[in-house]
């Protein structure tokens, strides 16, 4: 049955399938009179391209990423799920808005279109001030997971030595490329999206409706802060995600399966979120990480308990993606303001700086909260919202020139 | 001191495992960025190990959105 083949009738089947619906649908054809250049240059890199479809997998876990524990929004107290979904929906026109800048960019990451838009002075300045964001981020990432693992797991275990072990798989994800942090994506998000799915329904027996009552309690104010404070965690940090785009394969990025990432990630994220308070009701908002206190409450019929390793091991991996993301982002995001050939000689020590950031910036995990709930969401505005809303303008004005020109 | 020592080690490892491919490929652009940076990164991880505080970016970053939010409200 099984008939052997072949290499030289193997080599018609790969020429098929790579040329296959290409030949009508031009990739790069973005590029306008450079589309040829384009598929020149992907087909000589082709090794370091990967397909929208893999690329999904890498959003979703950016944004699921260390919320899992650290519910967004815990604030609105029982209406942090109503918080969860209103930001769904502004997430949803968030990366609406970056795909949409990347595309007018010929599927440029922000880094690229701030020097493009802004120029060679003021637009590496810019950009510059985007790596450190991206730098912080993954600083205050790794710091998550460390005051996690030794809150919850290894008491005795240095921080440093946590985050040491973290960056080495990081570093390992970088280095080889975009590709590697895909498949290893796509085989990670399902384990995560089951294993919540799992806790979500081992916890119903500990659910009580009446913890969401009384509905609509929480007062205008404490709200629009919740939300605001969701929106800028996790789901303005997408702009993170464009320095992927540059590797997406030529005229693949699907603007509308993005924004479907993105309700399916706030959904997930919602669905811990109302599991969270049904279960554990107002210690929910002093918990430091309510979605795992949730799971320790697990009990079916005294048989099926202490799985909150489950949820621990979601975070963990949640985290390494986020993690992951940030790294690559500085990495390629420096290497494209200091002209270097590539990246990958810069990620080693990029990777230890980020580490000792982490341990630098903040005394202890009280003043961690409290920054990222009172600073944070105000500190990352300009770079989620006003920056690429001002190359927004600007690509907008530009393609039509260049389209007035042409 | 001990750790000092270690430290000059791995770090010492890590310059030999990635400045070698770039000076056979006489890449002397990434190799002055990448030879920077990890002289920085040493001396930011000595200064760790031996304890000497350091002062936190946030608590700049603090006053500065503090300063701001203080002008627009």
């Amino acid at each position: 049955m099984n008939k052997e083949i072949d290499f030289s009738e193997a080599v018609f089947i790969i020429f098929g399938f790579i040329v296959g619906n290409s030949i009508l649908i031009i990739p790069g054809i973005e590029a306008e009179n450079l589309a040829w250049l384009v598929n020149v240059v992907a087909t000589f890199i082709g090794m370091g391209l990967i397909d929208f479809s893999e690329a999904v997998f890498i959003i979703f876990g950016f944004i699921v990423g260390n919320s899992i524990l650290i519910i967004p929004g815990i604030e609105a107290e029982n209406l942090a799920w109503l918080v969860n979904v209103v930001a769904t929906f502004i997430g949803m026109g968030l990366i609406y808005f970056y795909v949409k800048l990347s595309i007018m960019n010929n599927g440029q990451d922000i880094i690229s279109i701030c020097i493009k838009r802004l120029g060679p002075i003021i637009g590496k300045t810019i950009a510059l001030g985007y790596v450190w964001y991206f730098f912080h981020l993954g600083a205050l990432v790794i710091r998550d997971l460390t005051e996690f693992a030794t809150l919850v797991s290894y008491p005795s275990t240095p921080q440093a030595f946590i985050g040491v072990l973290v960056m080495l798989l990081a570093i390992s994800l970088v280095r080889n490329g975009i590709e590697v942090i895909a498949k290893f994506t796509q085989v990670v998000i399902p384990l995560v999206i089951a294993a919540i799915v799992v806790l979500s329904l081992l916890l119903i027996n500990q659910m009580d409706v009446n913890n969401l009552k009384p509905f609509f309690s929480v007062e205008f104010k404490p709200f629009f802060k919740a939300l605001f404070s969701t929106i800028s965690f996790p789901y303005a940090e997408a702009v993170v995600l464009t320095v992927i785009f540059p590797f997406v394969k030529p005229g693949k990025i699907d603007i509308y399966l993005s924004v479907g990432t993105i309700l399916f990630a706030g959904m997930i994220l919602t669905l811990v979120t109302l599991t969270t308070i049904l279960s554990l009701g107002n210690i929910a908002q002093t918990a430091t990480f309510p979605a795992f206190e949730a799971a320790r409450t697990i009990s079916v019929f005294d048989f099926i308990e202490r799985v909150e390793v489950i949820s621990d091991v979601s975070f963990l991996i949640g985290t390494i993606v986020k993690l992951t993301v940030c790294l690559f982002g500085v990495s390629v995001g420096l290497s494209k303001i200091l002209n270097l050939k590539g990246y990958q000689s810069l990620v080693i020590p990029i990777a230890i700086l980020m580490g000792n950031l982490s341990l630098i910036l903040y005394e202890n995990i009280s003043e961690l909260i409290m920054w990222s709930a009172e600073i944070y969401p105000y500190y990352a505005v300009p770079f989620q919202f006003f920056i690429p809303g001002l190359l927004f303008i600007l690509s907008l004005f530009g393609s039509k020139k260049s389209s007035s020109q042409s | 001191m001990g750790y000092v020592l270690i430290l000059i080690f791995v770090f010492g490892l890590i310059y030999v495992y990635q400045a070698l491919p770039l000076i056979r490929a006489k890449n002397t652009r990434e190799l002055i960025v990448f030879s920077l940076m990890l002289g920085v990164a040493f001396l930011v991880t000595v200064l760790l190990v031996l304890d000497i505080p350091m002062p936190s970016p946030a608590v700049y970053i603090e006053a500065a959105v503090k300063i701001i939010l203080g002008v627009f409200s």
